[in-house]
């Protein structure tokens, strides 16, 4: 039984991610080929090329099946994975959780704006441009 | 579980293996390059001063970031740091970090409200029921063959490369919604298998913007706005684009006949 494994999905193609980070460095991951994932999505060829064109770039292993048979095969302890609002792979994430831990890790800040619910944009940009115009988002303020 | 090749003699042959795992994926490929090396590339090039005054043009200085964006290949934070290295005062690159914004901002929205990214948000302000769209998207749109030259050449575009510049996603969005009155999800859904970049939460959501579930007007627009911003590279003429050679007042009479009524009576 592996114990953590990082897994990469189509939204969250790169090694330069947090999840990379201390204290994951060097757990295994890899990105699955999930033709039924790809299939409903009803993704065009060109969208497939570039993704596997990504990740021919990645120094990650490349697998294919399905998605949740292959994690009920591996039986990981936990999955750690990018964060995405995609409704599609949240859905993939809530279904995987049943069986297993999984820590979704989100990309670095582009503003410092609190997580709150928002609905006209420029009621949104009014606060996050205080830290949008600074790098890292003003982190080291 | 299968493990599968990641090294290639050259694009074709990727291309190939690609087509034999997902035989039933249409289309060709695109000759816009996935990877990180393509996604530097472009962030080098980027010109975030001369991005104001520019994007809204076919030739403007946008980035084509958007399907390295998408999928997690570079973020934004990288995108705005890169930026700032080109600009001695922030106020010089605000345009495009506000347009940046509004991918952070779409995400935002759909992370607290999943359930809008294919659902209404609000009602549509055309004088129109949901009801009175049509739910599928007839062929002579998906095969580029509406008669109408500018969105005929859009539409190839799209097809052929799965990228589109704002603008023309906003024309097209437009056209299918409001001149064809077909519902928003269905061309939604068409764009996302299509766009390289295609992404539920800026894709839906600015689908619902044009078509006004989420947003207080319609978008329309007409032929004289896209002669002045695609002028150079499209078919204009009159003849090849009547219905939108029109007035935004003969427009909006036209596509918006209830909205047009209720106001005579207030
Ligand atoms: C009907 C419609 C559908 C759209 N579908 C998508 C989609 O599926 N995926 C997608 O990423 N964008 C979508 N957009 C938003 C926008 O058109 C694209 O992000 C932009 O055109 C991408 O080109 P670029 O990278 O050259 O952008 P640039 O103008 O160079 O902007 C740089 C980056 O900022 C972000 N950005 C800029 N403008 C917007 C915007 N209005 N909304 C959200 N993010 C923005 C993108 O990440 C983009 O890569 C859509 C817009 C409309 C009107």
């Amino acid at each position: 039984m592996i114990d953590t494994i990082i897994w990469l999905h189509d939204k969250g193609l790169s090694i330069s991610h947090p999840l990379f980070e201390l204290p994951n460095a060097g757990t295994p991951c890899f990105f699955i080929w999930d033709d039924g994932y790809f299939k409903q999505r009803a993704y065009s060829l060109k969208r497939l090329v570039f993704i596997y064109e990504s990740l021919c770039e990645m120094p990650i292993q490349i697998v294919q099946g399905n998605t949740l048979e292959i994690f009920t095969e591996m039986r990981p302890q936990k999955i750690i994975t990018p964060y995405t609002a995609d409704t599609e792979i949240n859905h993939l994430i809530k279904q995987l959780a049943k069986g297993v831990a999984v820590e979704t890790i989100r990309s670095k800040p582009f503003s410092m704006t609190p997580n709150s619910d928002v609905k006209r944009f420029f009621k949104y940009w009014s606060k996050a441009k205080k830290t949008a115009l600074l790098e890292d988002a003003g982190k080291n303020l | 579980m299968r493990n599968l090749q990641n090294q290639f003699e050259n694009r074709q042959a990727l291309v190939n293996y690609v087509q034999k795992l997902a035989p039933w994926a249409e289309g060709d490929a695109s000759e816009i390059k996935g990877g990180l090396s393509q996604g530097l590339e472009k962030l080098q090039a980027i010109d975030p001063i001369n991005y104001g005054n520019t994007r809204n043009f076919s030739d403007g200085k946008i980035t084509r970031l958007s399907p390295y964006v998408h999928h997690g290949i570079i973020d934004l934070n990288q995108i705005r740091n890169e930026a700032l290295r080109h600009c001695s005062q922030p106020e010089q690159i605000i345009k495009f970090v506000q347009e940046l914004a509004w991918r952070d901002f779409w995400q935002r929205v759909a992370e607290h409200h999943p359930e809008w990214v294919w659902k209404d948000v609000e009602p549509y302000k055309t004088g129109f029921k949901p009801q009175d769209y049509a739910e599928i998207l007839p062929d002579d749109i998906t095969s580029a063959n509406t008669g109408i030259a500018c969105i005929d050449w859009f539409i190839e575009d799209l097809i052929n490369t799965g990228y589109l510049h704002n603008h023309t996603r906003m024309y097209i969005a437009s056209y299918i919604v409001h001149f064809r009155r077909i519902k928003w999800q269905a061309g939604a859904k068409w764009f996302l298998s299509h766009l390289l970049d295609g992404d539920e939460a800026s894709n839906n959501l600015s689908w619902q913007w044009v078509a006004s579930t989420f947003s207080n007007k319609p978008y329309i627009f007409n032929l004289e706005n896209v002669d002045k911003y695609f002028g150079m590279q499209v078919d204009m003429s009159s003849e090849h684009n009547a219905i939108l050679d029109a007035s935004y007042q003969q427009l909006t009479e036209l596509l918006f006949p209830n909205l047009v009524e209720r106001d005579r009576h207030d």
